[in-house]
């Protein structure tokens, strides 16, 4: 849309325009902002993998003067959010799925005191076992980690996708291909649980305002989203809260799921004051999320030319201990796991199985890093089988416009060419 | 012994949110004196989404980009936006700014023709100037516009743009067309590895992404910096729940409480352990987003972790097939091949 031959400003570049700001330190965050009688907030996190809350004890951190509030499940609506299953409550009710999940949060007049009422606070667990790996979280006897939802969102600890419980893709006849096929790889991969970790934590300021709403100043990715989670949980309609990001200090995609926001606003509600929760960076890494661990095995199917002619891959989503953005992200792996090349038969099956691990977080690759590993190394197996240059396999394969991709879509502004001969030629392949 | 290696990987990633309406909305306004408030409710996350509007607006405009100032991401304040996710911001939040920057054009046309005794189909924007295409004589500056539009028509100049990216659901065998638009990425790595500690060190990274038209060329190369490094500490590294392993121990452990407690713990990668980033763009022709953009920030994340895996094989001739490639897994593989072929 409203291409050009030449542009005055577009296509030249300048410093982000936040720059003068950002250097000089005027640039306001989460953590700079603070109101008249705010409270601190801290919160108490799961030390157990999967466990049974039996108690929590708060009466030593309240009597502690200047503590205002410890906030746990019972203080909150019978409410859970999530991106496509209501499976995650904003403070864990009867029982923690993993080891960082938040129990309890206490308010109090300073951050110091908050920390000391937050050691007070005493839950008293009962262990579970806990399961880590998907795959073995599938298997008959594993612990069932999500006992609620069972049948709605959960089978067992598979969670529910699509009309046939798992993710796919159904292109052409595979085992016709493979059939067609000179030579086959079967191969198994998996991939690790990265953080996201941007330099600035989750960090939520919830204030109360005149009018019996909140005003939530937010690092978040996705403002719009988030308050209709936090509307939910302080019961407000979403017309009386109002959801602010502020400067955000990176977010690589863990800032577009709930965070530090209800329990914070929770906690503005209780107590009438305004509230500030800071994560630092330890607490951060416990209760925030992961990218997801992925297992697979790709099978491919080659003619000894290097035409590819089948590919068929299964796949099992670790989505940690909540649902979150499992379904989305397994889905773009359901789909677009042959990643940019011209391949008739393909076949996918992607699983997602709930673990005692952190929740599974967006996180930039959104779904594509995980296959895009697989099937590139398995590529380069193919080549080193054929005796080919991987550039020319891949070359030989990729996406040209006017063909169609795995689900069907007509291929245009195809650029993989133009960036491979970019890498190549700069780096000087093959030279 | 140090050996050398070299890798490539290629992949592709669906911009906009697949198989969801995922729209965005933007208000545009010309003040009297011809600067420009837009009000989104985007996020700008530290990628350069605002830079990149006021950039957008600048060039509908033909004014400085100095003249463009954006109100982003409060829900009571700005209209509705999906969220700062599936590098959908340029593209879907483009399109919806320069819906609304036709409407606050259409005004300025009005009130400019009025004045100049002409018609407004006849005016086109040029250098901070609304002309009339048959008679060279008749010009205004862009502010007068704005200020005639709004103290003597009484007619602020505003606009409200939306755009929705077009999309077919797919049905449950995965046909459809799940996402309005695709963008493409392609790395070289250089690695050498030890076969005695078989620590791997990336010496050298080609990055190229297919980001479509690049609004702002140093945002895209930033991307692709970033995205890079955040792919060699994901391949070589980072890991929350890795396995406790010793180079001449036993079989590796799953110990769940072996956790990362804190940055020292955890091998993020700093800027002392970047190699030589050389980050591109190649620039294919997409009709469908704002002056042809399509997108650059996430799929820079992606194909570092295989190039580099496939450098290492083409190094010690071993296959990394459960990331990350740590020292003690590599050299196991290669004590493993070495074991082999002695035998």
């Amino acid at each position: 849309m409203y291409e050009k031959q030449d542009y005055e400003v577009i296509g030249h570049s300048r410093p982000r325009n936040d720059a003068p700001g950002q250097v000089t330190g005027t640039v306001q965050y989460v953590c700079d902002l603070h109101l008249p009688g705010m409270l601190y907030a801290k919160p108490v996190l799961s030390t157990e993998h999967h466990a049974r809350i039996l108690s929590i004890d708060a009466s030593a951190a309240l009597a502690l003067p200047g503590v205002h509030c410890v906030a746990t499940s019972a203080d909150a609506p019978d409410y859970c959010y999530g991106v496509t299953d209501h499976d995650t409550p904003c403070l864990a009710v009867n029982k923690v799925r993993y080891k960082g999940e938040m129990v309890a949060c206490v308010a109090a007049e300073s951050y110091a005191l908050a920390c000391k009422a937050a050691s007070l606070v005493k839950v008293e667990y009962e262990r579970l076992p806990a399961v880590f790996d998907p795959r073995d979280a599938l298997k008959p006897g594993a612990p069932v980690i999500h006992d609620e939802c069972q049948g709605t969102s959960y089978e067992g600890n598979l969670l529910l996708a699509g009309p046939g419980k798992t993710l796919k893709l159904r292109v052409g006849d595979v085992d016709k291909g493979f059939a067609e096929s000179d030579v086959i790889l079967e191969r198994e991969f998996c991939t690790n649980p990265q953080k996201p970790l941007p330099i600035e934590p989750f960090a939520t300021l919830a204030a109360p305002d005149d009018e019996g709403g909140l005003t939530v100043w937010s690092t978040q990715q996705c403002v719009f989203g988030i308050a209709e989670h936090v509307a939910s949980i302080v019961q407000l309609p979403m017309s009386k809260v109002r959801m602010v990001a502020p400067a955000v200090g990176g977010g690589f995609g863990e800032k577009n799921q709930v965070g530090t926001e209800p329990v914070t606003a929770l906690l503005a509600k209780l107590t009438n004051r305004p509230v500030k929760l800071e994560l630092t960076t330890e607490e951060s890494l416990m209760f925030t999320g992961t990218k997801h661990p992925m297992y697979f095995t790709y099978k491919l199917g080659a003619k000894r030319d290097g035409t590819l002619v089948a590919l068929k891959w299964d796949c099992v989503t670790g989505c940690g201990a909540y649902s979150s953005v499992a379904k989305l992200i397994s889905g773009k792996v359901a789909f677009w796991g042959a990643g940019p090349y011209l391949i008739p038969n393909q076949w996918s099956d992607v699983k997602i199985a709930c673990t005692n691990k952190q929740i599974g977080s967006a996180m930039r690759g959104f779904g594509m890093g995980q296959p895009t590993f697989a099937l590139e190394v398995l590529m380069d197996m193919l080549a080193e089988e054929l005796g080919m240059d991987p550039l020319e396999l891949r070359k030989k394969n990729m996406f040209r416009d006017g063909e169609h991709m795995s689900t069907g879509q007509a291929i245009r502004a195809s650029g993989i060419g133009l960036c491979l001969d970019k890498v190549a030629e700069a780096s000087g392949w093959g030279k | 012994m140090i050996r050398k290696g070299r890798g490539i990987a290629g992949c592709l990633y669906s911009l906009t949110v697949p198989n969801a309406p995922n729209p965005c909305t933007a208000n545009v306004l010309m003040r009297e004196d011809g600067s420009v408030n837009i009000q989104m409710g985007i996020v700008d996350i530290g990628q350069g989404a605002q830079t990149a509007m006021c950039m957008m607006a600048a060039e509908f405009f033909t004014i400085p980009v100095e003249k463009v100032r954006i109100y982003t991401a409060d829900t009571h304040a700005t209209p509705y936006d999906f969220g700062t996710l599936s590098s959908r911001l340029t593209f879907v939040g483009g399109r919806a700014l320069l819906n609304a920057c036709q409407q606050v054009m259409d005004v300025l046309k009005s009130a400019a023709a009025m004045q100049l005794h002409t018609l407004p189909e006849r005016l086109y924007c040029e250098g901070g100037f609304l002309k009339d295409k048959y008679d060279p004589a008749k010009m205004l500056p862009i502010q007068a516009a704005a200020a005639i539009s709004q103290f003597v028509c009484r007619k602020m100049p505003m606009g409200q743009g939306e755009y929705y990216p077009f999309n077919v659901p797919a049905d449950e065998n995965g046909c459809g067309e799940p996402s309005v638009s695709y963008y493409y990425h392609a790395s070289v790595a250089d690695v050498e590895v030890d076969d005695e500690t078989g620590v791997v060190t990336v010496k050298e990274i080609w990055s190229a992404v297919d980001c479509g038209k690049a609004i702002n060329p140093s945002a895209v190369v930033g991307q692709c910096d970033g995205g890079t490094l955040q792919g060699i500490g994901w391949a070589l590294g980072e890991d929350m729940y890795p396995y406790c392993t010793h180079n001449d121990g036993p079989a590796p452990e799953f110990d769940p409480d072996f956790r990362p407690r804190n940055l020292s713990d955890y091998p993020l990668p700093t800027t002392m352990d970047a190699p030589e980033i050389h980050s591109m763009f190649v620039e294919s022709h997409d009709g469908e987003g704002p002056y042809g953009a399509k997108a650059a920030g996430e799929i820079c994340a992606n194909t570092a972790a295989p190039a580099i895996v496939n450098a290492i094989h083409d190094a010690v001739g071993v296959w990394i097939t459960e990331l990350p490639a740590t020292p003690d897994k590599v050299l196991r593989a290669i004590r493993e091949k070495q074991e082999k072929e002695g035998a």
